[in-house]
């Protein structure tokens, strides 16, 4: 039982819970203070009935023309939570920002994540090859998208036959 | 004049990173154009990059000194990152303010000049250019900066004195209102904030209402969240019990409207009509709320949903009624007793089970998870759930008791991992918190047996098996480094607290749980590299926050400025910060006493910032708290944390006093070191020391009350002596943290000691070297010989005395017990023959 909320900057003091999940990465202060600067009613926390963090959302609206869409970052790991992130998440991308569609990177390992995603809708668009890469491993990202109203078409979602580099990302 | 090559050629190597190329350019084209503005800024630059700072700042100090002020591009940006990189942020600030008095149309600088202003947070300032933008640039966004570096002030303002600032900064947004100055949803959320510090919710109730705010918020749900906070907080019951309603039809799943309606039903029932809360259960109001909230548990979907029924327990906690809010307990339990969060939903309930029904209740609950479920995995999560519940509620467990609830656990724990075999490492296995309840039951037996360390190594074994099948789990990493600590085993603390990957803002908020006094039972070298590593953080604070406050300013994001600074303060002034720097002064000190090392301790001494360590009393007290304590488990109602039950006391503990010692002993030694007299106020907080308590210190103090006075010899010499020999009685064997504290701190003492034979020689007659080496080869004897007495005890022999449960050998094996006995001889053995080897 949670509910939802707009991410604040007193929340990186005590999301340790989620981030030290293995599946969560912590990033620098800029990382998170930058989408708060920019977008900050597309960084959503769940807090629990007492008070625990639960997950988290974050998201920007970036790219031009009909690419134009909602990038989302989602940290949590419960479906049910997971479900309601991202719903509030393909809201404002839609009715604030009028995206054409949503999009989300997820490791290709990650099979319980992508299974959720297709679950919500989603659909592997391409495989970015090597997005992932730390010290001394390397995985291949999926770049997972779901059509927003505006894409009529769902022209944004027809999958890329070839995968690409991370420097050929777009954004 | 310069050579347009050569300046190009200058730049070019300062933006390939060739900087001490484009400092040898430099200088050399200087000397043909020692006036060159830009020139001076090249070098100033290069100089700076190449490390030679004073040279830099010189050219720096001539370019601000300049009349009229430097106004080109490109010098005015290298000395902008020259100034930046040797942190003279105020001179940025000047540099900018000239440029923009000269050019008074360049928005551009007068940009400059604003954002040099946030970096170094001057709000005043910020106020006073920011509404000179306004009115040369005719922007709106300049009147709302500046009413944000107004409404700043007032959050910095003396609490108690009249604060002027939140008044002027609502009159200035009240008349921006009448001049449809707002166009963003921000501007709104500012004047929201500005109204909420004066506690006028109802006028913020109003704002949130009007047109301005519905026609300017984007998304609905979160204004509604707001009106409905700022109704709840002005007191208008009966319209927040109405919105609450409303919005609890629309989504009956938003635990925030469940809480503020059930409060706000509180104090229209209750609060304001004087009536004791037992008869609020028959007042009409509550008989409708509950249909309420019943009819929405019957309606679809939320039948599905688990908000109505938590909300009604909510209602009657509130309200007191705690026999039907066990009732509602059992029922919740049957419908969502298999669900991960359901511990976590009721926990808050649980500790309102009546002590006498207690047993009955889990009696009950036991019935009812032994009902079928749809899956078997389903079915196992309820019967844990069902463990935990039994973990919570009961607050005493036999011996006989634990080992059979132990022994249940273990079963079920087994279960969960034949269910669990597929599972991604990544993922936890399903029994868990099995490992974990047991290991709490063990820990809650030595809290009444706390002679009995057999039961943290039955915990401990317990706990690492449980990480072999999975692991990544960081509560039971987190026990565990907390109980070797505790057992004062340093090496498998380094390897758990390493594997959380504690990065970034996570080392402010949870260092304290692997670096609390770990210098305490650790080799010096490894405590100074754990002491170092949370420092990464405050730098990037330092650097990276005030970017992120004027991205806030350009994007015009009102509500998170007043965030970020809080942010930045509560990272510039953490206790973690305060902390830490003193144990890596600490450990500096000790690892630059030996002998051959003096000229690097003078210099280290000479060096360090005594504003950073002798610090008020006051600014200790005001500290901030982050450390995350949220993550000790505590499951017990109404009980102990985890850190306080293993640690029999708080943890972590209060550091105040010890900030003070250890901020003071660095300066001290600085003192010492000039030959100057130490300030009485260094020495204060020592006053009522005794030597049991910190022979190091108490020397300290003793030594420095009278510099230049002579004979301490024979005193000190007794003390050292009498308490070596005290040590030797107390301590024969390492066994705990406690024991390798004392022996630490009698080594801080030593250390100390020796220091003083080299800093105060009029203090200390030239005899006291040598008598003094006789009693570090004493201790060194007395180190060798616990060395020696730390012997690998055999598996079997562990077992035979540390098990508790004879069930414990058939799900721990025999290489994890000799790794944990290897991992406890290895770490007592380097922590003494670090002293050792210090001291030879």
């Amino acid at each position: 039982m949670s509910f939802l909320r707009r991410f604040t900057a007193d929340d990186l003091f005590s999301f340790n819970n989620i981030n030290l999940d293995p599946l969560t990465e912590t990033y620098n202060i800029s990382f998170y203070l930058g989408y708060l600067a920019q977008w900050p009613d597309y960084f959503v926390m769940a807090q629990s009935a007492s008070e625990a963090r639960m997950g988290y959302i974050m998201g920007k609206a970036e790219g031009d023309g009909e690419l134009w869409h909602g990038h989302v970052a989602p940290e949590y790991r419960r479906m049910q939570l997971a479900k309601r992130l991202m719903d509030v998440l393909e809201h404002i991308s839609d009715k604030m920002y009028n995206a054409y569609f949503v999009d989300l990177f997820v490791r290709e390992s990650n099979s319980v994540a992508i299974g959720m995603y297709t679950q919500f809708g989603y659909s592997i668009y391409r495989t970015v090859l090597g997005y992932y890469s730390g010290s001394g491993d390397s995985e291949n990202a999926y770049d997972m998208r779901k059509a927003l109203p505006r894409d009529k078409l769902k022209k944004s979602i027809i999958p890329l036959k070839h995968p690409v580099k991370p420097e050929d990302l777009e954004w | 004049m310069q050579s347009q090559q050569e300046l190009v050629s200058i730049l070019d190597a300062i933006e390939m990173g060739k900087y001490k190329s484009a400092y040898t350019m430099a200088s050399k084209s200087i000397k043909k154009n020692k006036d060159s503005p830009v020139l001076k800024a090249m070098l100033a630059y290069a100089s700076e990059r190449t490390g030679r700072q004073k040279e830099a700042l010189q050219l720096c100090s001539e370019l601000l000194a300049l009349r009229p002020p430097l106004v080109d591009d490109l010098s005015l940006q290298l000395l902008q990152q020259t100034l930046r990189y040797c942190r003279r942020g105020q001179d940025v600030v000047t540099l900018y303010a000239n440029a923009s008095q000269a050019m008074p149309y360049s928005l551009e600088y007068a940009t400059h000049h604003f954002m040099s202003l946030v970096r170094v947070g001057d709000l005043k300032q910020q106020q006073m250019v920011a509404l000179r933008m306004q009115k040369q640039f005719k922007e709106n966004k300049y009147f709302f900066w500046a009413v944000t570096a107004i409404y700043l002030q007032g959050v910095n303002a003396t609490p108690g004195a009249p604060n002027i600032f939140f008044p002027l900064a609502e009159k200035m947004l009240q008349k921006a209102v009448e001049e449809k100055r707002f166009t963003h949803f921000e501007e709104v959320y500012l004047y929201m904030l500005v109204l909420d510090s004066q506690k006028k919710y109802l006028a913020c109730v109003k704002l949130l209402s009007s047109e301005l705010a519905t026609s300017l918020c984007k998304v609905e749900s979160e204004l509604k969240q707001l009106v409905l906070k700022y109704m709840h907080m002005a007191e208008q019951t009966d319209s927040v019990i109405e919105l609450c309603r409303e919005g609890l039809r629309e989504t009956p799943d938003d635990w925030r409207v469940y809480v503020t309606y059930v409060e706000a039903l509180y104090q229209y029932i209750v609060e304001q009509s004087d009536e004791p809360v037992s008869n609020a259960k028959d007042t009409q109001e509550l008989k409708d709320a509950r249909k309420f909230l019943a009819d929405l548990q019957n309606s679809e979907p939320s039948s599905k949903g688990k908000g109505p029924f938590l909300g009604e327990m909510e209602l009657l906690l509130k309200f007191e009624m705690v026999e039907e809010l066990v009732g509602c307990l059992s029922q919740y339990f049957q419908k969502f007793g298999a669900t991960i969060s359901f511990f976590e939903d009721v926990k808050r309930y649980l500790a309102h089970v009546p002590a006498e029904s207690r047993e009955a209740f889990v009696a009950g609950l036991s019935q009812l998870a032994v009902q079928a479920e749809s899956d078997e995995i389903l079915a196992i999560r309820k019967r844990i759930n069902l463990h935990k519940v039994k973990y919570c509620v009961t607050s005493f467990f036999s011996e006989k008791d634990t080992q059979k609830f132990i022994d249940e656990l273990m079963v079920e724990y087994n279960a969960g991992l034949e269910l669990g075999k597929d599972l991604k490492s990544t993922e936890r296995q399903h029994g868990d918190d099995c490992v974990v309840i047991a290991a709490l039951l063990l820990l809650d037996q030595f809290q009444s047996d706390r002679k009995n360390k057999h039961l943290l190594y039955h915990a401990i074994l317990i706990l690492e098996t449980g990480l072999q099948k999975s692991v990544h789990n960081f509560q039971m990493k987190i026990m565990l480094i907390r109980l070797y600590a505790y057992l004062g085993v340093s090496q498998p603390v380094v390897t758990h607290s390493l594997s959380l990957d504690v990065k970034q803002v996570l080392l402010d908020t949870l260092t304290y749980i692997y670096g609390e006094d770990f210098e305490y039972y650790a080799p010096i070298d490894v405590a100074e590299q754990v002491a170092k590593k949370p420092l990464q953080i405050y730098t990037s604070n330092e650097k990276e926050t005030p970017e992120m406050l004027i991205q806030a300013f350009k994007f015009s994001t009102y509500s998170k400025i007043p965030e970020f600074h809080r942010f930045q303060k509560r990272l510039s002034d953490s206790i973690q910060q305060a902390i830490s720097k003193r144990q890596i002064a600490n450990t500096n000190v000790i690892l630059l006493s030996k002998g051959n090392k003096a000229k690097d301790l003078a210099t280290y001494l000479q060096d360090l910032k005594s504003e950073d360590f002798n610090i008020s009393d006051a600014r200790i007290d005001a500290l901030q708290d982050n450390r995350d304590l949220t993550v000790g488990i505590s499951w017990k109602a109404g009980g102990k944390s985890f850190f306080e039950v293993y640690a029999g006391a708080e943890f972590p503990k209060s550091q105040n006093a010890w900030l003070r010692h250890y901020g003071a002993l660095p300066v001290i030694l600085k003192s010492w070191l000039a030959g100057t007299p130490v300030e009485p106020s260094l020495l204060a907080p020592f006053n009522g020391l005794t030597d049991e308590e910190n022979l190091g210190l108490c020397l300290v103090r003793d030594l420095s009350s009278a510099v230049g006075a002579s004979n301490a010899d024979e005193p000190i010499l007794s003390r050292l002596q009498t308490n070596l020999n005290s040590l030797n009685q107390r301590i024969t064997n390492l066994d705990s943290f406690e024991s390798s504290k004392q022996i630490y701190k009698y080594f801080e003492a030593l250390v100390y000691a020796r220091i003083a034979s080299s800093l105060l020689p009029k203090k200390l007659g030239p005899g006291f070297i040598g008598k003094l080496e006789g009693i570090l080869q004493q201790f060194m004897d007395y180190l060798m010989a616990l060395h020696a007495t730390v012997s690998e005890p055999s598996v079997e022999k562990m077992k035979q005395d540390w098990v508790y449960s004879e069930k414990l050998p058939l799900m721990v094996d025999d290489a994890l017990v000799k790794n944990v006995l290897a991992s406890v001889q290895s770490s007592r053995k380097s922590f003494l023959m670090s002293m050792v080897n210090h001291l030879g």
